[in-house]
């Protein structure tokens, strides 16, 4: 008896570590299908203009099931909202530019676009998993001479949780960390980060409110920054304040992104929490590490009209980020928890 | 004592309960953190460079298990591999021409080693059992440079595990191999002297071979060398066709025998949309294995991973949760 419950003793703590979290973490992949709504981020102003590619692999949205786009400014304001319509193995594209152009100088923005479907013309009924749809954006600047390729937030992931519920991802990729590595914002460098922190206007001028909407995070509205030199030398924090789709470029963060000779590249960690020294929690639970406030973004390394390389950023979770290793010589074992935003 | 043992039962099976409900199709993010190994294509043939950029947000990598990365060429044959050691929050970019790796395109496979050979999984988390590693998770990501056709393209990853899905039962209940799947869609323009789409299909079969379930590694999905290609134009089938995948085979649209210079032509003058585009949808064969890909256009240099999807929601009637 006694080496059977040291058996079952043995296997429960190997199976529990770090185990017991949430699942739904924003850790979809935003390129596999999505169902309910996507909100696709579009770059707008003068010489940008952004082409949303939609396409459905699995069912029509034709006639009363059509699709609507409702288009918000970089700050959430709702703007207008267009129907789309797309057949099953269709694919269709659409400028954010030709759709706000009745708006004169009040659509020359920058923003996001919510896609779903509509009952009233007004706010958005989900798309159902099994007409769920695939969406991207292209991002074109003809005086810089580069597309950008953007992917979307998808607020479902169709595909994760059908057989476990539990599982379902949603508002993936909006997480509570991000990283990215830069080279030195000197000339000819420019580095810039599009920040998109979705927040409660857009959720709920959109309509997307439980129970036909998935419940989404907490929006991010200030993020702590912690910049190092290409030597895992840590050098600054910062904070910054998105809103809604906010854009800096590293030199105007801070000067030392272009002061670190002799090293050529930083590496910077985003948090919208800072859980250092805090034990693994169990979720869900009061703790704030349990629903952190989430975001996504963008980097863009260029030298203007030569080059671009502009992708998605890293994502983790904060605590993962923060707490890990950061205070390894503090909290031994360090912490990392799985199925934390 | 015997309702203890009778409670632990309980646990025991509860918890691997909730790791045969669990889902592993390769729906997670590659751009999240990744354990157990890293596989990332690389072009560096002529004038094009790779750099592959890591990163080491979670804790150091540069014990004696180092980070070490085997290069195999386009066909998934071995060449060379060289130690990568991070620190925690430490970075670097590998160069495979500043390495010695023989010019060409291809695969890399990012891990640890103890012996400068054979590679052994990352752990799910610093410290974690059964080896209680001294290492923690990656990101990844390809930068493919190319002067010529004056381009930067982002190439994301495959993640063979990502560890900061799991829900129940760590390590078992996570997505492992994300974005490898059944099927793979895109769209493009019609092909012309100045415009020019290339797939680049990603079937990683003999790399998977040296992260063998026996040290540690997820057990991978079966793979593809073979895939059928179904093409439409404004919603109608147009082509039905197959094409093969060895490893990192690219597929230009407009030359490529098989398409029959289907995407020559113009798609529907009946359709009137902003732009008029071909959609292809990709489904591996035999039906159920996996791969990935992405897309490129010469003519206007940009460059993503295709959408992805299981082959089976993409049947009629759709049925959703397949890898």
């Amino acid at each position: 008896m006694r080496k059977i419950i040291g058996v079952l003793v043995g296997m429960a703590l190997v199976f529990m570590v770090g185990s017991a979290n949430a699942a739904n973490n924003g850790t979809g992949d935003p390129l596999g299908l999505i169902a309910s709504a996507a909100i696709q981020p579009f770059f707008s102003t003068g010489p940008d203009d952004t082409l949303i590619e939609v396409t459905s692999p699995l069912d029509d949205h034709l006639g009363s099931d059509r699709l609507h786009v409702i288009y918000f400014n970089q700050f959430c304001n709702r703007l207008i909202s267009r129907p789309k319509e797309i057949s099953r193995k269709g694919a269709i594209v659409f400028s954010p530019d030709l759709d706000l152009a009745g708006l004169g100088p009040a659509g020359n923005v920058n923003g996001l676009a919510a896609i779903g479907r509509t009952a009233n013309n007004i706010s958005l009924s989900p798309i159902p998993a099994l007409a769920a749809i695939h969406v991207k954006g292209f991002w074109f600047n003809i005086l810089q001479d580069f597309i950008r390729v953007m992917d979307p937030i998808a607020v479902d992931s169709a595909e994760t949780g059908v057989v476990n519920a539990a599982d379902k991802q949603t508002y993936s990729p909006l997480r509570s960390g991000v990283s990215f590595v830069a080279p030195q914002d000197v000339v000819p460098f420019v580095t810039t980060l599009h920040l998109i922190c979705p927040n409660t206007i857009i959720y709920s001028e959109a309509g997307l409110f439980p129970p036909l909407f998935p419940q989404p995070p907490l929006s991010a509205s200030t993020l702590l920054g912690f910049l190092y030199d290409d030597d895992e030398n840590f050098i600054l924090d910062f904070f910054l304040t998105c809103s809604c789709s906010s854009m800096f470029q590293l030199a105007s963060i801070s000067p030392l992104y272009g002061a670190l000779a002799p090293s050529f590249l930083t590496y910077t960690e985003l948090v919208t929490q800072n859980p250092v020294g805090q034990l693994a929690p169990v979720c869900p639970s009061a703790n704030p590490v349990c629903n952190p406030p989430a975001f996504t973004g963008y980097r863009a390394v260029s030298v203007v009209g030569v080059f671009d390389g502009f992708g998605r950023l890293n994502n983790g979770a904060a605590y993962n980020y923060r707490n890990a290793g950061d205070e390894f010589l503090g909290l031994f074992p360090p912490n990392f928890t799985p199925g934390l935003r | 004592m015997r309702r203890f043992a009778a409670g632990l039962t309980i646990l025991v099976f509860m918890t691997l309960a909730g790791e045969v409900a669990a889902q592993n199709n390769g729906t997670a993010d590659p751009l999240g953190l990744i354990s157990s190994a890293v596989i990332q294509p690389y072009w560096s043939a002529g004038a094009d460079f790779t750099l592959i950029e890591l990163s080491s947000p979670v804790f150091f990598n540069n014990d004696s298990g180092t980070l070490h990365a085997i290069f195999f060429n386009a066909a998934c044959a071995r060449l060379v591999s060289r130690a990568v050691p991070l620190t925690i929050n430490h970075i670097a970019l590998l160069d495979s021409d500043i390495l010695g790796v023989p010019a060409g395109n291809g695969l890399v496979a990012i891990a640890r080693t103890t012996d400068g050979v054979n590679l052994v999984p990352l752990p799910q988390a610093p410290f974690a059992p059964p080896n209680f590693d001294f290492a923690g998770p990656l990101h990844s990501r390809g930068h493919w440079v190319s002067f010529a056709n004056d381009h930067i393209n982002v190439v994301d990853p495959i993640a063979v595990s990502s560890p900061e899905t799991l829900i129940t039962a760590p390590p078992l209940n996570q997505q492992t191999y994300s974005p490898l799947r059944s099927a793979a869609t895109y769209t493009n323009p019609q092909n012309t002297a100045t415009v020019a789409t290339t797939i680049f299909l990603i079937c990683p079969g003999p790399v998977v071979a040296f992260l063998p379930a026996s040290a540690g590694f997820p057990a991978p999905p079966p793979l593809t060398n073979t895939i059928r290609v179904v093409i439409y134009n404004n919603e109608e089938l147009q082509l039905d066709t197959q094409i093969n995948c060895a490893c990192l085979t690219a597929v230009p649209l407009a030359t490529t025998a098989a398409f029959a210079g289907t995407y020559l032509q113009l798609p529907d003058p009946q359709d009137f949309s902003l732009v008029r585009l071909w959609y292809t949808e990709l489904f591996s064969f035999p039906f159920g294995s996996s791969f990935t890909g992405y897309r490129g256009e010469t003519g206007s240099f940009f460059f993503s991973r295709l959408f992805n999807a299981s082959g089976l929601a993409l049947s009629d009637p759709p049925v959703l949760g397949n890898r």
